[in-house]
This record gives C-alpha cells, sequence and structure tokens, in this order.
C-alpha cells in the first residue's frame, strides 16, 4: 500500500521525464535529466500566480480537485503487484466518473477565463471524452464477460497474457492497444495533441491551461501526469504473464512502463500530429478496439474459430 | 391524509386572497402531514386506508397505500411545498397578473398528484390523472398573453389527451377482463390492456417517441412551474409504469424492446440537449435523457427477474427507483436556478449569458451543486443512483444467453456514451451562464436574487449532496419499494462492500483536495491580470466560445442524428454588409414524426370540410340525398 502510494507520486515524474528524453535522444540532443519534472514542479510551487480579472472561484479550486480525485481513481488501480489499495466489483464505474470530474472540473476553469482559445481547448477536451468513455467502458465491460464482474485489480489479473493461449495473447494485445491510444488521448500526446507546439489553435490540453501559473500548474502537471501513469499500470499488467512471484512481478511491471514511456517519446518522434478536425475520427479508434476485445473474448468463450 | 388533503382544498379555496405566502404555508403543513403517512408505509408500519362508496356499478373504491406509490407521494410531498415557496418568491415580480387563477390550478395540481397516488379504483385514479393534466395545462398557461406559451400549452394539452385516450382504453379493457375497478383485481393483466396502459404512461413520462411535449412545455412554462413539471408530473409517468408492470408478465422480448427504447430516449434526450441553446429547453431536453435512464434501469431489473437473476433485478429496480428520487431533487434544483437566471436576465439564450458567477455568486454555487448532481459525477446523488444502474447492467455479463451478454455490454457503453455526452451538455450550460464574461447588457446588469428564491435551491442541493455523500440513506428509502414489487432485498455483502469503499474515497478525496487548496492559499502570492489574448490586446465578451462553437466537433458527429437548419446571409456584394446567421434545432420526433401525422389526419379532415358550405339549400340537399339512401336501403332490405 505505500508503495503503491508512494509509486503514484514518483512515478508520473519520471515517465514525463522518460518520454522527453526519448524525444531528445532521437533528435540528436542530450536532453534534460530523467528527473527534469521534479525540478519544474518544486520551482513551480515555489512561483506566485498571474490570475486572470475574469476567473472566479472554480478557476483556484480546481486543480486542486483535479489533483484529489486523479489520486482517488488511482487508488482503485494496482501498482506495482497485483493490488489495488481500494476495490470493489465494478470499481471501474467510479474510476472513470473520478476521470470525469478531473475533466470537468479542469474545463470549468478553462471557460471561467472568458478566452476564446481555452474554450476551444475545452471544447476538444469534452469531444475526446464522449468517445473515449464508452471505450473505456466497452473494454472493461468486455474484459468482465469472462469470469464475472470484478474489481479492477482482479480483472487485469485475470487478463494476463499466456503464451499457451493464443486467444489471451490476442485479448492482452488489443486491450492494450486500445489502453495505449487512450493513454496517448488523455495525456494529449502526439499524434492528437502536442504538449510542445507554440500555436495555441493546435493545442488541446495545453490550450485548457494557458491561463494557470504557479501552483495550480505545479499540479495541473502533476495530474496530467499522474492520468498518464495510471494508464500505463492497466497496459501494463495485460502484458505480464500469471504467475510470477512479487519481485518479478514488480520488475516486469517497472520495466514495461518505462518502455510504454519510451514508446510514447518514439510515436511523437515518429509521427506528426494529426490534422486537428480530423482528430475525433482518431479518437474513436479505441471504440473499435474495444468492439474487436468483446469478439475475441465470445471467441475464446466459445473455444476459439 | 385527509387533513393533508383537505388543507391543500382550503389553500386552494384560498387562491382568491392572491396571497402566495398562504398558499405556500397551507402547502408545506399539508406536506408534512402527508410525509408522516408516506414515511410510515415505507418503514413498514400500519397505516390507515379509507374507502369511498362512489354511486352506480362504480361500487367502492378504496384509498390507500402501498410502499411504491408512498415513494412517490413522499417525493411529491417534499417536491410541492418547495416548489410553492420558489413560487411565492419567483410570482413577486408579477404582482398582480392573474395570480388568484394560478395559486388555484396550482393547488388543484398538488392535490390531484397526492390523490393519484392514493386511489387504488382506476376511475378514481383516472379523474385524479385528468385534473392533474388540466389543472397543469393551465398553470402553464401563466404568462397566456405570449403566443408561444398558447401554442406551447396546447401542444401540452393535446398530448396529455392524446395519452389520455390510451389509458381510458387501457383501463375499460382491464374492467372488461377483471370486472371491476380495483387495482388489487388486476393480477395477472392481458398484454393488450398493459400496453396500452404502458403507452399511456410513456407520453407523461416522455419516452420515446412521445417526448415531444416536454422541450415545448417546460421553457414555456414559469419556472416554478417547469420545476414542478420536470421534477415530479413527468414522474407519475414512471409511477404509472411500475404499477402496470407490476401487474402483469412481461416477456424477454418486450423487455428488450423496453431497454432499446429507454436507450433511444436517453440518447435522443440528450443529443438535443448538447445541441440547444435555451437555458430551459436544455433541462427539458436532460429530462428526458433522465427517463431513458430510469427506463432503463427498470429494463435490466426486467431482465434479471426473467432470466432469475435476483441480484442484477434488486440493483436495476433500486437504480431506477432511487434515480427517480434524484431526478426529482436536481432537477427541480435546476429549474429554480434557470428561474433565478431569467428573474434577473429576461433573458433564456444560452449566447446572451455569461459571467453571472461574479454577480449571482450563491446561484452560480448551487448550480455547480445541480450540474455535478445531474452529470453524476461522484459525491452527489446522481452518481449513485447511475452505479447501481451501472451494476445491473453488468451482471447481465454472467447470465448464460449470449444475446444477453453482448447485449449488456453494449448497454454499459451505451450508458457511457450517454453519461459523456450529459456532462458535455451541463458543463457547456453552466459555463456559457455562470463562467466567463457577460455576453449581453442584461446579463451584465444581473444582481443576486433575494434570499427565498437561494433558499429553495439550497435545500435541494443539500438533499442531492446528503443522499450521494450518504448513499445508504437513498438505498435505504427505496428498498422497501424493490421488496414491495417482489424483488430482492438490495442490501446485501456485495453493495455493503461497494458503500464501504465509496464511504472511504469521499472523504479521501476531500481530504486531499482540502489539504491541497489550503496550503496552496498559505504560499500564494498572486497578481491580476486580463486573460492571456495570445497577444491580442483587447479581448471582448463576444470574442468568447459561442454555445454553438462549443459543441462544434462533436455535432458533426451527431448530424445525422439531429435536424439543424441554419440560415446564412453571406457577403453578396463588394461593400460591407450586415451579416446574419440562424441556427435552429428541430426535434425529428415533432417534425418528423408528429407534424406529418397531424397533417395527414388534418387532410382526411379537410375532406370532410369540404362538403361542409354556408348555404341552407346544400344542407336540404344532403338530406334529401340521405332519406332516399335510407328509402333505398328500407325497401331493398323488405324485399
Amino acid at each position: 500500500m505505500i508503495i503503491n502510494v508512494l509509486l503514484m507520486l514518483l512515478m508520473p515524474f519520471v515517465f514525463i521525464g522518460i518520454v522527453n528524453k526519448t524525444k531528445a535522444v532521437w533528435a540528436g540532443r542530450k536532453g534534460a535529466p530523467v528527473w527534469q519534472p521534479f525540478s519544474t514542479f518544486f520551482k513551480l510551487l515555489r512561483k506566485s500566480e498571474v490570475q486572470s480579472r475574469s476567473t472566479g472561484f472554480i478557476f483556484s479550486i480546481a486543480p486542486s480537485i483535479a489533483v484529489a480525485a486523479i489520486f482517488c481513481a488511482g487508488l482503485f488501480v494496482p501498482f506495482g503487484y497485483y493490488r489495488a489499495i481500494l476495490s470493489f466489483q465494478g470499481d471501474f464505474i467510479l474510476f472513470a466518473y473520478l476521470l470525469a470530474l478531473a475533466k470537468a472540473v479542469m474545463v470549468l476553469s478553462a471557460m471561467d477565463t472568458a478566452s476564446s482559445f481555452e474554450g476551444m481547448g475545452a471544447s476538444r477536451e469534452l469531444s475526446f471524452t464522449v468517445f473515449l468513455e464508452p471505450a473505456m467502458f466497452l473494454v472493461v465491460a468486455s474484459l468482465s464477460y469472462l469470469g464475472g464482474l470484478q474489481s479492477l485489480s482482479q480483472l487485469v489479473a485475470f487478463h494476463t497474457i499466456s503464451i499457451y493461449d493464443e486467444w489471451s495473447v490476442i485479448i492482452a494485445i488489443l486491450t492494450a492497444l486500445a489502453l495505449f491510444i487512450m493513454l496517448l488521448v488523455e495525456g494529449a500526446r502526439v499524434p492528437f495533441d502536442d504538449p510542445n507546439t507554440h500555436l495555441e489553435l493546435t493545442m488541446v490540453h495545453e490550450v485548457m491551461v494557458l491561463d494557470n501559473s504557479g501552483i495550480n500548474l505545479a499540479f495541473i502537471h502533476y495530474a496530467a501526469a499522474l492520468k498518464m501513469l495510471i494508464y500505463a499500470s492497466l497496459i501494463s499488467y495485460f502484458l505480464i504473464p500469471w504467475g510470477q512471484s512479487v519481485l518479478l512481478v514488480t520488475t516486469l511491471y517497472l520495466g514495461i512502463v518505462v518502455g510504454l514511456a519510451i514508446l510514447t517519446g518514439l510515436v511523437e518522434c515518429a509521427l506528426a500530429r494529426f490534422r486537428m478536425n480530423r482528430n475525433l475520427e482518431f479518437v474513436a479508434v479505441p471504440l473499435s478496439v474495444a468492439i474487436l476485445v468483446l469478439a475475441a473474448l465470445v471467441a475464446k468463450h466459445y473455444g476459439g474459430i | 391524509m385527509i387533513a393533508g388533503l383537505l388543507i391543500i382544498l382550503l389553500g386552494t379555496l384560498l387562491s382568491f386572497t392572491r396571497k402566495t405566502a398562504v398558499f405556500a404555508t397551507l402547502v408545506s403543513i399539508a406536506g408534512i402531514f402527508l410525509c408522516r403517512d408516506y414515511i410510515s408505509v415505507l418503514s413498514g408500519q400500519h397505516h390507515a386506508a379509507y374507502v369511498l362508496t362512489l354511486p352506480g356499478m362504480l361500487g367502492t373504491a378504496e384509498l390507500s397505500l402501498n410502499p411504491l406509490s408512498a415513494l412517490f407521494g413522499l417525493i411529491f410531498a417534499v417536491g410541492i411545498p418547495l416548489g410553492a415557496w420558489y413560487g411565492h418568491a419567483y410570482l413577486a415580480q408579477y404582482p398582480d397578473k392573474g395570480l388568484g387563477a394560478h395559486l388555484f390550478f396550482l393547488g388543484l395540481m398538488s392535490g390531484s398528484l397526492h390523490l393519484l397516488v392514493w386511489a387504488q379504483h382506476s376511475v378514481l385514479f383516472f379523474a385524479a390523472w385528468e385534473i392533474m393534466s388540466l389543472s397543469s395545462f393551465f398553470a402553464l398557461m401563466y404568462d397566456q398573453e405570449k403566443p408561444e406559451t398558447v401554442r406551447s400549452g396546447l401542444y401540452y394539452f393535446i398530448m396529455m389527451h392524446v395519452s389520455a385516450l390510451f389509458l381510458l382504453a387501457g383501463f375499460a379493457l382491464s374492467y372488461l377482463h377483471s370486472g371491476s375497478f380495483n387495482f388489487s383485481d388486476y393480477k395477472g393483466l392481458p398484454l393488450l390492456p398493459a400496453t396500452l396502459l404502458m403507452v399511456g404512461f410513456a407520453f407523461k413520462a416522455g419516452f420515446f417517441p412521445f417526448y415531444s411535449w416536454l422541450p415545448k412545455a417546460h421553457p414555456a412554462a414559469p419556472s416554478h412551474i417547469s420545476g414542478l413539471m420536470s421534477g415530479l408530473i413527468i414522474k407519475t409517468g414512471i409511477f404509472g409504469i411500475l404499477m402496470v408492470l407490476n401487474l402483469c408478465v412481461m416477456s424477454p422480448w418486450l423487455v428488450l424492446g423496453f431497454g432499446i427504447v429507454s436507450l433511444l430516449t436517453a440518447f435522443l434526450g440528450v443529443i438535443h440537449a448538447l445541441v440547444e441553446t435555451n437555458i430551459k429547453r436544455i433541462c427539458a431536453y436532460s429530462s428526458i435523457e433522465n427517463i431513458g435512464i430510469i427506463g432503463l434501469g427498470i429494463s435490466v431489473a426486467l431482465m434479471g427477474k426473467i432470466y432469475g437473476y435476483p441480484w442484477m433485478a434488486a440493483l436495476g429496480i433500486c437504480g431506477a427507483l432511487l434515480h427517480v428520487v434524484n431526478h426529482s431533487l436536481f432537477k427541480a434544483l435546476l429549474f429554480y436556478l434557470m428561474g433565478n437566471v431569467y428573474c434577473q436576465t429576461h433573458c433564456l439564450e444560452l449566447d446572451h449569458l455569461g459571467g453571472l458567477q461574479k454577480r449571482m455568486k450563491y446561484s452560480s454555487v448551487l448550480g455547480l451543486g445541480g450540474v455535478m448532481a445531474i452529470s453524476a459525477l461522484p459525491g452527489f446523488n446522481g452518481f449513485v443512483s447511475e452505479l447501481l444502474i451501472y451494476l445491473g447492467i453488468c451482471c447481465g455479463f454472467q447470465l448464460g444467453d449470449l444475446a444477453v451478454n453482448v447485449g449488456s455490454i453494449i448497454a454499459t457503453g451505451g450508458l457511457a456514451f450517454i453519461g459523456a455526452l450529459a456532462l458535455f451538455a451541463f458543463l457547456r450550460l453552466y459555463s456559457f451562464i455562470f463562467l466567463g464574461t457577460a455576453r449581453s447588457p442584461q446579463a451584465a446588469a444581473a444582481v443576486e436574487v433575494p434570499a427565498l428564491m437561494l433558499i429553495v435551491p439550497a435545500v435541494l442541493a443539500i438533499l442531492c449532496l446528503g443522499l450521494g455523500l450518504f448513499a445508504v440513506l437513498g438505498i435505504y428509502l427505496v428498498n422497501p419499494v424493490a421488496v414491495y414489487l417482489g424483488y430482492p432485498s438490495v442490501l446485501s455483502g456485495s453493495l455493503w462492500q461497494v458503500l464501504k469503499v465509496l464511504s472511504i474515497v469521499i472523504p479521501v478525496f476531500f481530504a486531499i483536495f482540502v489539504a491541497l487548496y489550503l496550503s496552496r492559499s498559505r504560499f500564494l502570492r498572486k497578481t491580476c491580470e486580463p486573460t492571456w489574448g495570445c497577444g491580442y490586446e483587447h479581448p471582448t465578451a463576444r470574442m468568447q466560445y459561442s454555445g454553438n462553437s462549443f459543441i462544434g466537433p462533436i455535432a458533426y458527429f451527431l448530424k445525422p442524428f439531429m435536424r439543424r437548419r441554419t440560415r446564412l446571409h453571406t457577403v453578396t456584394d463588394i461593400f460591407p454588409q450586415q451579416l446574419e446567421s440562424h441556427t435552429e434545432l428541430r426535434d425529428f420526433v415533432d417534425n418528423g414524426g408528429i407534424r406529418p401525422l397531424v397533417d395527414k389526419i388534418a387532410s382526411v379532415f379537410r375532406f370532410f370540410a369540404r362538403i361542409d358550405s354556408d348555404k341552407t339549400q346544400v344542407y336540404i340537399t344532403y338530406l334529401l340525398i340521405f332519406l332516399i339512401a335510407l328509402l333505398c336501403i328500407v325497401v331493398l332490405g323488405v324485399r
């Protein structure tokens, strides 16, 4: 349990650090050290804030709520070994709604600034949610098809990959694919969104937090990174074979999370950002992958094709 | 009960004094009397039953309660006094505008709602139903000098009478089948009357394809009536449906159909709520969405019952009933707040509002609560009921039937889609009313409303939050009803686990939030500057995102499901001209289904209208033709 909390506090920064390092190395630069996001976080905590005159109370409380909501969502996700701090049968609903709560307050705080750019970002973010939310529910609901309604931590343990069962490989890979695309969208990464772009018109997540600064911005950075880590953790369990020792699982878990961070960085290097007005069509991809997962599960249940 | 109804009657009769405060007080006292009855029934204690002897063949009518009607009665007994008090404050801005008549019909409406849940006799029930429909029609027509209100009111009136027609047919067939007017003799109702009754009730509840009156009637009514109609009156439809379902046995296919209709209702409701720009109509469409969710819960319960899976059935029915309770709270809350907004700005257009957060601080905080409750975000009551419905659907994964498995998985995805769209719609509603800067002079001039117009929503918001934080209270409230309807008790080990985790997560959430916020406030040094305009120096209020552009990306995908008309006057000349763009959302149930149907019926009647004339001779000719025809028939018949 302490390990879970520690990982939730520290790993998000490392995750972002690795992504940035990968990009730098690929581009032939030396790059900032992996713990640079830590330094940025603490630097931001020391800074003063500039607030827009048109904002009200929502703007100042939103980042704190977002961190609290995402952290609570993280309590349902196993980190390290197959054990989440909290769980109940069907906890993925609460998990998804806590993430939605974080998103809702961030959208409200963006709208609070009366900036058309932030309105644009909020609108895009919500449009993505409309497709991601059902995809998330469909994936998890499909996985519950075998073995019934379970908690998230039981679910990831139940559907681990096994080389003796070709269907489990298919299911694990498809699920990991769907969740990885969700990670890219939710984490506001290329090809859906570019965290480093300099044109506000083309941003999604970054443009929503344009008016945030200082402590609030630090909170937002942490919340966004934690959300990516949560998705990465969910993915990693599908790729760890079942029945290993605690130590091995934890090591594999850390390895896969680092691997996913590198993969995210590589995707950013290899792909250009999608055209903004076509973005939503790609966001619908996890939805179709989710349906494939369901098809694979049904096939597995009926003994393969 | 008698005392309660008499006090409401007294309030109704005293309406000629035009004292809204007297009326509201009397209704509240009546509410307390009636609440006592309802709560005693819900807690399983003995309660009084009254027997009325009706004239002629009608026999004796029993006025009594069962847990189902007690739950709905309780919703009415809490909702009506709050509505009356809000009305007292709201009507203060129109000191003498037909107040007496309005209060009279409001009183009749309140009385008939309570009579409806007590009546165990179909004729009495139908009479109460008609009084309710008619009095709500008259109460709705408060602004009768506006042609828009008259049109919407008449639409409501006609739809309610089409509904009454179905109910009348249903009750008549039930009488033929059982030979009795008493509901207690209707056990094992055949399919035809049951379906007719369900259709009749579906009109009131606002199921697809009968919902088209809701988005018309709600914006036309004064806000306290909108709140009462959306919070309470449409729930009578759900009450009726549950009552009928309790009497008959459904086949799996019908249940599946009901589930699909519910999902469609919710989906159509929410996409219209998303695109609509009239703030009251957004709330009306969202009522349709919530009715769909309630219907989905009911169909999950029926599915569980048919397939012999009691846990699923119990979760479904409890989720549906709890959602009825919750919706009556948060929808009334939202309508009252829309009333506050209208009161101060006299504007219902989303794109003309904005920035009210700073001028109407308390309303905006309450509005945030309402929006979070209706979007089912954790911590508020909407989440608890949707969680139960989701859990119920998820139980369908374990049933043996592949169709049910896949169906329930799709339903989970569908409900998530609807939930995300609802979140979108309500974040849009809230942001464009309360956040940003004012988009029109009226919005810029708004000030906070009087205290009473805040106290009533505040009570509702506290109830919403209370039922969200202490989820078990709501479940205790609806569980006896589920048991009465023949479902097992939902309070078992699994649910305790869920509630236990909820009771850990919510305090943890608040602890983290408060800790972060307080430490931030402790170390915060801030300066205030204008919003960063990306280099642009003078951003104005009109440069903010508009309601239509906000939903632009998603509306592109939802285009096949709705009819939007856009009129755009573009530049045709080389010199600058006045440009104009006008977007209108048309409901396709109304425009694509009902209007063509009405036109067809009207063209049939127009044929008869053609033989009508103002000359007496023509009628004499018709009479002659008829007599000759009759003569021929008689003569031929004799031969």
